[in-house]
Parts: C-alpha cells; sequence; structure tokens
C-alpha cells in the first residue's frame, strides 16, 4: 500500500527555514561569545588596573610617611630656599646702587668729592651731593654728565641745586633713577 | 474562541518549530544586554582607572624624587651655606648681632662711633629731605611704597668719625657683613670747604637698614622642593666671604649655694641638734 505525504512541502519549507535558524543561531551564538569574551578581557584589565592603582597607593602613603619622618629637613630647606630668593632680590637692587657709587667714585677724579649719598629702594632714586674743587672741575663733572657714556648708563639723570661756596667750592646735587628702562 | 485557540498552536508551533530562531533571538538579546551594560561602561570604568593611574604615577614619581631629595639633601653643596643664609637673613630682628658687626668693623676700619640710635628721627628726616628734593629733580613727587610681606628692616642712625679714607674703608665694609645691611644715606659733615684728603679727618652721618626675615612659608607634603637656580648660587658665593659676628652666649651659671662660703660643715651642725 503505498503512502501519500500531504505534508512534504510544509516539511521541506520547514526544513529549510530550521537551517537558516541554526544559522542565526550560529551567529547569535558566536557574536555572544565575542562579546562575553570581551566583557572578561576588559574585566581582567580592570582587575589588573586596580591592583596596579592599590599598589601605587601602598607606595604613596609609604613615601608620605618617608617624607612626613623629614618634615623638620623639608621645613629647613624650603626656608632656606625662600630666604635666598628675597636675598637675591635685594642684591640685585643693592647691586645696582653700588655700581653706579663705585661709578661716579671714580669718573670724576681726585677733585671731585661725593659728601652725600641717599638711596631710596621703594623709588629706586639714588641721590648725590658733590663737592668740586673750582670751576674748571665742576665743568669737567658736567661734561661727564653729559657725555654720551653718562646717557647709555642711566635713562633719568637730573643735576640740580648748584651752590658756589665762598671758598671758590661747588656743591650740586645728581639723582638718578636706578633699573633699566624696560623695568619701569 | 477560534481565533484564541489558532493563536496558542501558532505559538506553540513557533516553539517546536523554530525554536533555534528563539534561542537565538533570546542570544541576541543577552549579547546586547552584555555590550550595553556590560563592556561599555567597563571600558568607560577601565579608561578612568588607567588615566587615574597614569596621574597618580606622576604623583608617585614626584614622590619619589621628592624623598630621594630629601634623604640626599645634606650632599647639597648649597644647602651647606644654611647657617650662613640665616646669619645675613635671619627670621628675627638681629639687634644684637648688629651692634656686634658694628663694633668689630667699626674697629677694623679704625673709626670711632660717636652716636648710634635706633628708629632714627632727625638724621631720617634729613635724608628724607634729601630724597624728596631729589624725587622733585626727577618728577617723582608721590612714590607708592611697596611693601614687601617677605622682609622686614630696622632703620639705624649712625655717626663715626676717623680719617677720611677709613671712613670709606667702614662703608664699604658695613655691606659685607651679617646681618645685611643696606646704606640708605650718607653725610660727611665737611668742616673746611676744601677738598678733602684721604687723610682728613671727618665726621659721618649713616642711616642703616639691617634686614631680617619674615614670611609665612609652607609647604604641601605632596609638593616638590624648590630648587636653587644659579642667581641662588651666586648669592652663596657672595655671602661666603662676608664677615660673620660671633656673639658670646653664657653657657651655665656659677654659685647658686653649691660653695660654702663660711666653711661650716652642716652635716656637724646637723647632728649637733642646731
Amino acid at each position: 500500500m503505498k503512502e501519500i505525504n500531504f505534508v512534504r512541502g510544509r516539511i521541506k519549507a520547514l526544513t529549510k527555514l530550521g537551517q537558516n535558524d541554526k544559522k542565526f543561531f550560529n551567529i547569535a551564538a558566536i557574536t555572544t561569545s565575542v562579546f562575553l569574551l570581551i566583557l572578561a578581557g576588559v574585566l581582567g584589565f580592570k582587575f589588573y588596573f586596580v591592583s596596579q592603582l592599590g599598589d601605587i597607593q601602598s607606595s604613596r602613603e609609604n613615601l608620605l610617611e618617608r617624607i612626613k619622618s623629614k618634615e623638620a629637613t623639608e621645613k629647613s630647606f624650603v626656608l632656606f630656599v625662600s630666604k635666598l630668593r628675597v636675598l637675591s632680590e635685594i642684591f640685585s637692587q643693592r647691586k645696582d646702587k653700588q655700581d653706579v657709587i663705585g661709578y661716579f667714585s671714580q669718573v670724576f677724579g681726585p677733585d671731585v668729592v661725593i659728601d652725600r649719598i641717599a638711596y631710596d629702594a621703594d623709588s629706586q632714586l639714588l641721590a648725590f651731593g658733590l663737592l668740586s674743587k673750582d670751576i674748571f672741575t665742576l665743568e669737567t663733572v658736567f661734561d661727564i654728565l653729559d657725555s654720551e657714556q653718562s646717557k647709555q648708563r642711566f635713562s633719568s639723570l637730573a643735576k640740580s641745586n648748584l651752590q658756589r661756596n665762598s671758598g671758590g667750592t661747588y656743591r650740586m646735587q645728581i639723582t638718578i633713577v636706578l633699573g633699566k628702562e624696560g623695568e619701569k | 474562541m477560534k481565533i484564541k485557540q489558532k493563536q496558542k498552536i501558532n505559538f506553540r508551533s513557533l516553539i517546536i518549530n523554530r525554536r533555534y530562531l528563539v534561542i537565538s533571538v533570546i542570544i541576541g538579546v543577552a549579547g546586547l544586554l552584555v555590550v550595553f551594560l556590560g563592556i561599555t561602561p567597563q571600558i568607560n570604568q577601565t579608561l578612568d582607572l588607567n588615566r587615574k593611574i597614569k596621574t597618580e604615577q606622576q604623583k608617585l614619581e614626584l614622590l619619589i624624587r621628592k624623598t630621594s631629595d630629601l634623604e640626599n639633601i645634606d650632599a647639597q653643596e648649597a644647602y651647606a651655606s644654611v647657617d650662613l643664609v640665616d646669619q645675613v637673613l635671619p627670621s628675627k630682628k638681629p639687634l644684637l648681632e648688629l651692634l656686634a658687626v658694628l663694633s668689630t668693623i667699626a674697629g677694623k676700619s679704625e673709626v670711632v662711633f660717636t652716636n648710634m640710635s635706633l628708629s632714627p628721627g632727625k638724621i631720617a628726616s634729613e635724608s628724607a629731605q634729601f630724597i624728596n628734593s631729589a624725587k622733585s629733580n626727577t618728577g617723582q613727587t608721590k612714590v607708592t611704597p611697596v611693601i614687601k610681606e617677605d622682609r622686614g628692616f630696622l632703620d639705624v642712625e649712625l655717626k663715626v668719625s676717623g680719617l677720611f679714607s677709613n671712613v670709606e674703608q667702614f662703608f664699604l665694609d658695613v655691606e659685607r657683613v651679617a646681618p645685611l645691611i643696606i646704606i640708605k644715606s650718607i653725610s660727611l659733615n665737611i668742616k673746611s670747604e676744601e677738598i678733602i684728603m684721604p687723610t682728613d679727618q671727618v665726621d659721618a652721618e649713616l642711616v642703616l637698614s639691617v634686614y631680617y626675615f619674615t614670611k609665612t612659608v609652607s609647604a604641601s607634603l605632596e609638593s616638590s622642593l624648590p630648587s636653587i637656580g644659579s642667581k641662588e648660587q651666586e648669592i652663596i658665593s657672595e655671602i661666603s666671604s662676608y664677615y660673620y659676628p660671633s656673639i658670646e652666649v653664657q653657657q651655665q651659671i656659677i654659685g647658686g649655694g653649691l660653695e660654702d662660703l663660711f666653711g661650716l660643715n652642716i652635716q656637724e651642725i646637723k647632728e649637733a641638734g642646731f
């Protein structure tokens, strides 16, 4: 007796669908497995980083303890450097003043005496009182003060209060603003 | 009723006939959940951790350097001058040191003090007049004083007399001593109106500023140590040639009842019942 299969077409279609579904299943399973592997890798990195951070923090604590134990040395060194910086600033201002005094005490020669010096650190002003032996020495003083060398050296140089004494000596005042032109 | 039954049959048929598709959908959804709820936030957290590690590593390197610097600080050549720097710029008003050093350099230069006072009035005002006249000559009639919070100074008025060459030497020496002194004003009292010779006797009035350190220094545990530059090295080499006063300090008290000045035997007196 011959059997007649009435759902042959349907079975065939279902088999084809089943094969396609298996393909989808394989793709989904592989993709998800890859995702899970990536997640495991990321988690592995995270745990590695966490442990590395822990190591760093414990080293940090250890170093901080060592630094704390050297607190007195650090305090002394920081104070030392701060003082050196203050000294450096004071010395640079004082050097300008000393250079100018050194220049004027040599440039005029023995017939001119600096009898007065006043220095104002706030305004960086330096004022001299000059005593010249006679009118010829005074002329030399004027020539030196008006020379190119003096003009180049000092951005501001003012002469004032010229007086003649009964003994024939001449007294005058020079005022200089210390520091370079660009600094003002 | 028939429609509902038909739907139920179709759903069951779907599970039976297309179970791979259903499982694929479930796995796909799970995969998406893994991506969005697992991988993405974990990557973000890991990247954050990595950034944090880099920052912490930099801080750690700074701390390692600081610890090593602190442990080897005594080997630094510049730091050996800490006592000299403390004497040149002390952390208190250096009155005793000033008196000691002025007395020594006056003796060395063979000049004599005739007067000395703190917070000068008369000379300061004369000096102020001189500098005010100078300011009016340069057009600087009003100058706002620059207040430096890291230093203080003490003005001292001084009158010295001696040979002109010795007084000149005193002027040079006074700025090369500890504590740090800056000549604010010099005024020579010239009796005759002739030019002074090095062997002439002169009187000089000086106003000196003696500096001391007032800054409050702060440092945090994690900050690096300050460095010593070339300018600071120059200062150290310059102050090494300065004159440093030595002040004798009384170390012990002699006496205090330890000696029996009257030659009495205390033990015998006690035994005798007095």
